[in-house]
């Protein structure tokens, strides 16, 4: 569930252009290490998890992201 | 006198972008000042401070102007890049026309991207160090609105901040016209930028005593030169101006507004705060200014001054300015409807002078209605803008730490 809730927020706040495939890790997608601090520290305020250095690298995919979200009970906003 | 036999290349203005409380884009923001009718009122990031009220920037939606890219922006970023690309698009510079390599820009600011800097601080101290934004570094650092304006319009020449406090905006241009002088550059895209409207910055400036306190009637409080004024009202905003070597404009078929003359600067050396009581250096960089343009002082028809409406400024500039020009000159302080945008101030106040040289109109002082017996008199423009042919122009500048600035513009 958080895949959607992901690919959306990379396509549009942080510019992935193109349909993003899950199974791609973030340096595949070309999201630079300014735009992944900004991302975790995004969902960390939004979602209210803790999201630690390791678990978010460039070598991270879409979709280990969401199952980490997933694993921390978070709940896709509204 | 031709640009060849003075042996350095003439310099025109041939764009001009603006986000002011006036009004966010220039037409609406030249008729506002025109009106006369301050900008200040009550708002809502100071409720309940010592002063609540300040000239807000009217009209602007980042996110409609600039996007996704204006979360990754103070405002201070967000008010350069708009002004910076209508400023580009007035003056018609597109990539065909102008050589990235050679097109920089100089802008200047008194604090940065202060609000930033104050809304994480809030944040590390309220919910510890996890809650502060990993942006925060290069939303807030100073010179970061000129490295954005550069990255926005994809320029490759030099690009930089000055920091002259309320005089940085005229300092801005100055260096401009060196950049272009020096060959450098063939356009320099120069102004100001300002987004200092926050709870610590109003407040530090009102324990300072420098801010008016006319709470009860906001749009009455700026005032410049006039008998009851009371201190400045805080402003925010930007001003970008397109500086161009006369040549490379006229290669391209660009009617300029106005020509870039000259500048002058100079430092007190007396105090923080307080301007030199006897004026002696400002005048030493009004003059200097009037020098390198090679006008006299009575060329000069209007004088866009720096006049932030505090008992103290106000006079010392009075004083400077009759004995420089008598009577001679028109004198107006656009302050009185846009507050003091402190180092945006000098690039909205040339903008507004080039629009003056340019179409023969000289705004009024808004809120100016009674003289100061104790000042000398000068020919204060004031009720209703007067217009009159504007062949040489000047606007003053000066800033905390004694920073003296000054351009002369010219008519086309």
């Amino acid at each position: 569930m958080f895949v959607d809730y992901l690919t959306t927020i990379l396509g549009t706040a942080y510019k992935v252009p193109g349909h993003i495939e899950p199974t791609r890790s973030f340096h595949d997608l070309e999201v630079d290490s300014l735009s992944l601090a900004e991302l975790g520290a995004q969902l960390e305020e939004d979602l209210g998890v803790t999201i630690d250095e390791e678990d978010l690298t460039p070598a991270t995919t879409v979709a280990e992201l969401a199952e980490l979200l997933a694993a921390q009970g978070a709940v896709v906003p509204a | 006198m031709t640009a060849h036999s003075l042996g350095r290349p003439e310099v025109v203005i041939t764009g001009i972008g603006m986000v002011t409380p006036a009004g966010a884009d220039t037409s609406t923001a030249w008729k506002a000042v025109c009106a006369g009718q301050s900008a200040a009122a009550a708002d809502p990031r100071l409720a309940g401070l010592g002063v609540d009220f300040c000239c807000a920037v009217a009209g602007f939606d980042p996110d409609l102007v600039l996007g996704e890219d204006a979360r990754r922006m103070d405002p201070f970023t967000q008010f350069s890049v708009a002004a910076a690309r209508a400023a580009a698009a007035d003056a018609g510079l597109t990539e065909g026309n102008r050589d990235a390599a050679r097109t920089g820009v100089v802008l200047g600011t008194a604090v940065g991207g202060q609000g930033t800097w104050e809304e994480q601080g809030r944040r590390l101290h309220d919910r510890g160090p996890r809650a502060v934004n990993p942006l925060t570094v290069p939303k807030a650092i100073g010179n970061i609105a000129a490295g954005a304006v550069a990255m926005d319009l994809g320029l490759h020449g030099p690009s930089l901040t000055v920091s002259t406090a309320c005089a940085a905006g005229t300092t801005a241009l100055g260096y401009a016209l060196d950049l272009l002088r020096a060959g450098r550059c063939d356009v320099v895209l120069a102004g100001g930028t300002e987004a200092a409207v926050t709870p610590l910055v109003s407040t530090a400036f009102d324990r300072l005593k420098a801010l008016s306190r006319r709470r009860d009637d906001p749009a009455h409080a700026s005032r410049p030169f006039d008998r009851q004024r009371d201190g400045f009202v805080l402003g925010e905003g930007a001003a970008v101006l397109v500086v161009e070597r006369a040549e490379h404009a006229r290669a391209r078929g660009w009617r300029p507004y106005a020509r870039l003359l000259g500048y002058g600067a100079s430092s007190d050396a007396h105090h923080l705060t307080a301007p030199d009581p006897s004026g002696r250096c400002a005048q030493l960089a009004l003059q200097q200014a009037l020098e390198d343009a090679r006008v006299h002082p009575s060329d000069v028809r209007l004088v866009n001054a720096h006049a932030t409406s505090t008992p103290q400024g106000d006079a010392v500039e009075a004083r400077l300015i009759e004995r420089v020009f008598g009577t001679d000159a028109a004198i107006t302080s656009t302050k009185g409807v846009t507050g003091h945008m402190l180092g945006a101030a000098g690039a909205v106040e040339a903008a507004l002078t080039a629009l003056s040289v340019d179409q023969g109109v000289i705004p009024p002082t808004a809120n100016f209605e009674a003289p100061d017996a104790a000042l000398p008199g000068i020919d204060i423009v004031h009720g209703a803008p007067r217009t009159v042919p504007v062949p040489v122009a000047v606007s003053n500048s000066f800033g905390f730490g004694g920073h003296n600035a000054v351009v002369v513009l010219g008519s086309v």
